[in-house]
């Protein structure tokens, strides 16, 4: 059961960032899918809840050419419905789809795990993968600059994410390796090439926070094929070691996700 | 058995649950549901330790908290003299004398043995400001060395968790003839030996406990209102921790979500929370969240055992020799000790001739949560090692794993058979059941499914269990009364305990049938020890063959009794009448039961049925695909047939062994409750702790076989409650380790991880690298 708190229900992004700043120990309530467990848990103990349901503004998908933008407040079942992402990054929208269950992808936000940083989160690979930008109340930020550390981001207390821009690839994939109990990834891999020579792959769930893997980026920008990310062997240097998985396995899980995720993005099959 | 009474109480047919309207439109009556007014809340304080003396414990803050109402220490407890939570006094200590675990008291005083055991108890006028004051008590511990692997607790220089436990041995049976198994091992052709454990599992129920224990001004009595599976036990276990006649406790049940044996045991904070509502004279509410189930709910199995059997040159066994440390956790929980030297020792033997066998079991303590019944309770852990030993022996004598188990089955002619155990297997057709599995699984059909996953790039195993489960339990009766009253209204009243099963449709529809009246006259009274006077609870699969039973006995003395008066009222003889489709007749005169008892007024009778062990068995087959990149095991085909007696209501039945399956395929592939070595719970919450989910588990195919029904009751059941988690680990194992064999693993303890079994890929054992090489 919870701590007592404050709940603030702002009308605009403006009053939203106003009512952070006046209370120090304030947070932004998205899906509260992350946040409102942490709080029962009584390991998150805000004084006041700043609920950005009502910013409507937060919540839509738009797309051109270059790249696609996802609001904060879009739910994960809508991003892995939408005829747009699916156009343009299927990946990514079998990503959302198979993030948690049905009442986690309905309450669940894109800007809520970006900003959660949870180390074992799937977006946040996609948002690495994608060299994406960041679009918060006062600037933009680059996804490389962006994830510092264990559920650590370069997001000011009082800064709220608006919305996320992902740059559209040739093709990209995404494999999970579910955690047998949580079913966060164990090992997340997602791919990406964005023409020749040009692959970004990112890890999540194997280190302290998602992380670009150099080695197989390197050698898949050689040649795109599965067999090229079989072949490399991640160093087990740094990962995560805990009772699901040692940093060897994880490792291992990388490259085996990675040809994987490699051999989807070069024949999508279905979508969720 | 009387084929006759299962057909009149219309066996066979599965009539739709009674219960389900209600409990799946949210009007179930659970603990938390049920509106007791006034209640004040509870939250107790738990040990962050694992072992130490408690030097203080400051609650004045904690006191004069906002909303509290009043905090209680074990020291409170003890001043008013409530006693130490009661044990089953089933075995002695290794040098003969008395058991003398650790006193359990519903809060530890001066010593805490395990992480999560409650020290303190704030009352509270809301649930938020129970759980605030917890924070302001500050407990000054002076930290002990500590011992969680039963193992390990058994060496010379292990902490020791209680004096009165040498070497941490509380207790300790043997069975078996020591001397001449050592005989047999000695000239025996072959021997195979393993070291295995059976990991500790977490019940998991979806409803957590839960309670309300409230003191009755009117009465000056308690009432408890908890999901306990054996009320009228429970009631003589806490009255006698609070030192009050049974008459002075009142226990309600309602409905339970999920007990899995789990809920069969009295809990300290359900004596600490009775103490304090009688001191209050006040009604207190408790729920506990699931980080606090999974540290202070009974857990179950945690045995390692040493286990080896002795084979003569054509793979017949000659004798087996097992020694089990089985870890109790910290406290003896009333059932504890009984699930490693009772329950699982009745079949430790299993469907096998046996010609000998030297079995010693220590139940050992450790610094961990107590260990309780859990499904299958005893039994699970015996058939796995017998049948991991089957295995491992087959692969050694070269011998296909099939024929070693055909030609050490039992054979029917032999039935009844006093196993070495000392028990008698009243009925049965092991190789029956055998060749039944083996049709169902197209076992012929398994090479080529193998080659088909092969070519696919994935290992394929196949694997088999014939396994053998007890059911009944100790005190194996159930007295049940019966009352029809003027208006047609049929009360059922029964000490058996309902937590999802549906014996509340099966009791129901058995009466119905049998009185040729629509479902919906019968009333079925379960859980309150007001209402119902006697009986005992649901464990142990006993509730049809003993609870339904002693429902029969009791319809029959009702429809006697019946007879009797309508005999009088049709002027006739009453062993002339013809009692058909709810009407006694005779010649071209007749009375319906409705008009019987409006005419003549309410009826009672009663039911009683008392019972040996009984032995439903079972044979399973699983086909197991490994993904030879991560390790990932699919469960391909699960297939078998079960042996329970009479089937009475078949979809029933079917939904426990699927129940019962998949908590046994998760035990080995997914569950596992860890301590980390400062007996710190690693798997605290559903994050940590891998239940199975739909998508794991594969279509079930499993059969029932009723040519053997049971000849010691008068349904011809056996109980089905439990047999799946006995048969489906073995079998998922068996399967697992088949696939893996040419890389020369012989076993791997459960859960079968995806990381164990890439590293088991990996290194492959020194033969198996000198034969990659030769
Ligand atoms: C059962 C379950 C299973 C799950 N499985 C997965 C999974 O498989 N993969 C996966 O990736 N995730 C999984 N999740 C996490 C899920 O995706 C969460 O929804 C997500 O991590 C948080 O999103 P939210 O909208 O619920 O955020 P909240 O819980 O509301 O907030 C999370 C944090 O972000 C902050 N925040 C929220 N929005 C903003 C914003 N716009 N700007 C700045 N800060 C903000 C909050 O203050 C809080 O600190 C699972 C969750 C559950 C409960």
């Amino acid at each position: 059961m919870m701590y007592e708190f404050a709940y603030v229900r702002p009308a605009s992004l403006e009053d939203a960032v106003r009512a952070l700043r006046m209370h120090s120990e304030a947070k932004p309530l998205a899906g509260g899918m992350s946040l409102l467990s942490a709080m029962k848990l009584r390991l998150a103990a805000p004084t006041h809840l700043v609920d950005l349901g009502r910013l409507d503004g937060l919540a839509g998908i738009a797309g051109n050419n270059q790249a696609i933008t996802i609001g904060a407040m879009t739910r994960h079942a809508d991003v892995a419905a939408s005829p747009i992402v699916r156009e343009a990054i299927p990946a990514l929208a079998v990503l959302a789809g198979d993030i948690g269950d049905r009442q986690v992808r309905h309450r669940g936000t894109l800007g809520g795990s970006v900003a959660n940083a949870d180390p074992a989160a799937c977006y946040p690979a996609a948002v690495l993968g994608l060299a994406g930008t960041i679009i918060t109340d006062r600037r933009h930020i680059g996804s490389d600059d962006f994830f510092r550390g264990l559920y650590e981001t370069a997001l000011e207390t009082d800064e709220i994410v608006a919305a996320v821009e992902f740059t559209r690839p040739a093709r990209a994939g995404y494999m999970k390796f579910p955690h047998p109990a949580s079913r966060f990834a164990l090992v997340g891999v997602f791919v990406a090439e964005f023409g020749a020579g040009n692959v970004r792959v990112a890890v999540t769930g194997a280190g302290p926070r998602v992380f670009r893997e150099a080695r197989l980026e390197a050698a898949l920008a050689k040649e795109f094929t599965p067999t090229v990310a079989s072949a490399v062997a991640v160093s087990a240097e740094g990962l995560n070691s805990d009772r699901a998985a040692s940093a060897e396995y994880r490792a291992h899980l990388v490259s085996v996700m990675a040809a994987r995720a490699v051999a989807w993005a070069l024949a999508p099959t279905s979508q969720s | 058995m009387d084929a006759e009474i299962a057909r009149a109480v219309g066996a066979g047919s599965s009539a739709p649950r009674i219960e389900d309207a209600r409990l799946l439109t949210g009007k179930a009556r659970y603990v938390e549901n049920l509106d007791v007014s006034g209640c004040l809340f509870a939250a107790f304080l738990r040990s962050t330790h694992a072992h130490a003396c408690i030097k203080s414990i400051d609650t004045t803050r904690a006191v004069a908290a906002p909303g509290v109402v009043a905090v209680f220490t074990g020291v409170d407890l003890l001043e008013a003299g409530v006693g130490p939570l009661p044990f089953h006094e089933v075995v002695q200590r290794e040098d003969g004398g008395p058991m003398q675990p650790p006193a359990r008291l519903a809060l530890a005083s001066d010593r805490v043995r395990f992480s999560g055991e409650a020290i303190a108890l704030v009352i509270a006028q809301t649930r938020r400001a129970a759980l605030d004051a917890l924070e302001h008590i500050q407990v000054d511990y002076d930290p002990l060395p500590v011992v969680v692997r039963a193992r390990m607790a058994h060496a010379e220089d292990a902490p020791l968790v209680a004096d009165g436990a040498p070497r941490n041995v509380v207790g300790f049976m043997r069975i078996g003839d020591k001397a001449k198994t050592d005989a047999v091992f000695a000239r025996a052709a072959h021997v195979t030996r393993l070291s295995l454990t059976n990991q500790r599992l977490s019940a998991s129920p979806m409803e957590t406990r839960s309670v309300i224990a409230s003191w009755d001004r009117d009465r000056n009595r308690l009432t408890l209102f908890a999901g306990n599976q054996a009320p009228h036990m429970a009631r003589e276990q806490i009255a006698r921790c609070l030192g009050i006649p049974n008459d002075d406790l009142r226990i309600v049940v309602g409905d339970i979500g999920g007990g899995f044996g789990m809920k069969l045991v009295p809990y300290p904070e359900e004596v600490a929370l009775l103490f304090a509502a009688r001191s209050l004279k006040a009604s207190i509410r408790w729920k506990a969240d699931r980080t606090e189930s999974f540290l202070s709910d009974t857990h179950g199995r945690d045995h390692d055992t040493d286990a080896e059997m002795a084979f003569d040159r054509e793979g017949r066994i000659l004798g087996v020799r097992m020694r089990v440390w089985a870890n109790m956790g910290a406290y003896l929980s009333f059932f504890g000790i009984t699930v490693a030297t009772g329950s699982g020792n009745r079949v430790v033997s299993g469907v096998y001739r046996i010609p000998t066998l030297d079995v010693e079991v220590r139940a050992m303590l450790t610094n961990t949560a107590p260990v309780g019944p859990y499904r299958g309770a005893g039994r699970p852990e015996a058939i796995y090692r017998l049948e991991r030993l089957l295995d491992v022996g087959a692969a050694e004598l070269g011998m296909d794993p099939v024929t070693l188990r055909r030609i050490n089955l039992i054979t029917p002619d032999a039935i009844p058979y006093l196993a070495n155990s000392g028990q008698i297997y009243e009925s049965g057709n092991f190789p029956r059941i055998l060749d039944q599995a083996l049709a169902v699984a197209d076992w012929a059909g398994f090479d080529a499914r193998r080659e088909a996953a092969r070519a696919r790039g994935q290992l394929y195993g196949g694997g088999i269990c014939c396994h053998i489960d007890t059911t009944s339990g100790i005190r194996p009766f159930e007295q049940v009364g019966i009352v029809a009253n003027a208006l047609g209204r049929i009360d059922v009243f029964s000490g058996t305990q309902a937590m999802g099963q549906g014996i509340a449709t099966v009791y129901a529809s058995m009466v119905a049938t049998r009185l040729g009246i629509p479902i919906d006259h019968i009333n079925i009274v379960q859980g309150d020890t007001d209402r119902v006077p006697d009986g005992v609870g649901s464990y142990g699969s006993r509730s049809l063959f003993i609870g339904g039973s002693a429902v029969v006995q009791a319809t029959e003395a009702l429809v006697d009794v019946l007879r009797q008066r309508a005999a009088a009222v049709l002027a006739s003889n009453s062993g002339d009448l013809i009692f058909e489709a709810g009407r006694f007749a005779v010649a071209d005169r007749s009375i319906g039961i409705f008009e019987l008892l409006a005419r003549t007024g309410g009826v009672e009778a009663q039911g009683r049925h008392e019972s040996k062990f009984v032995f439903p068995n079972g044979c399973y087959v699983c086909e197991a695909e490994i993904d030879p990149e991560t390790g990932v095991v699919t469960i391909a085909r699960f297939s078998g047939v079960d042996d329970v007696g009479t089937v009475i209501h078949p979809m029933i039945v079917h939904g426990q062994v699927q129940g019962s399956i998949a908590q046994g395929i998760a035990q080995a592939l997914y569950e596992e409750v860890v301590y980390d070595d400062e007996g710190q719970l690693l798997s605290a919450s559903f994050m940590d702790y891998a239940l199975p989910r739909a998508d794991v588990l594969p279509r079930l195919s499993v059969e029932t076989d009723e040519t053997s029904i049971c000849p010691t009751n008068p349904l011809g059941a056996k109980g089905a409650g439990e047999a799946g988690c006995l048969g489906a680990p073995p079998a998922v194992v068996g399967a697992v380790m088949d696939a893996l064999a040419k890389f020369g693993v012989r076993h791997l303890d459960m859960p079968l991880t995806p990381e164990k079994i890439w590293r088991a890929m990996r290194t492959p054992t020194p033969a198996c690298r000198a034969e990659m090489r030769s």
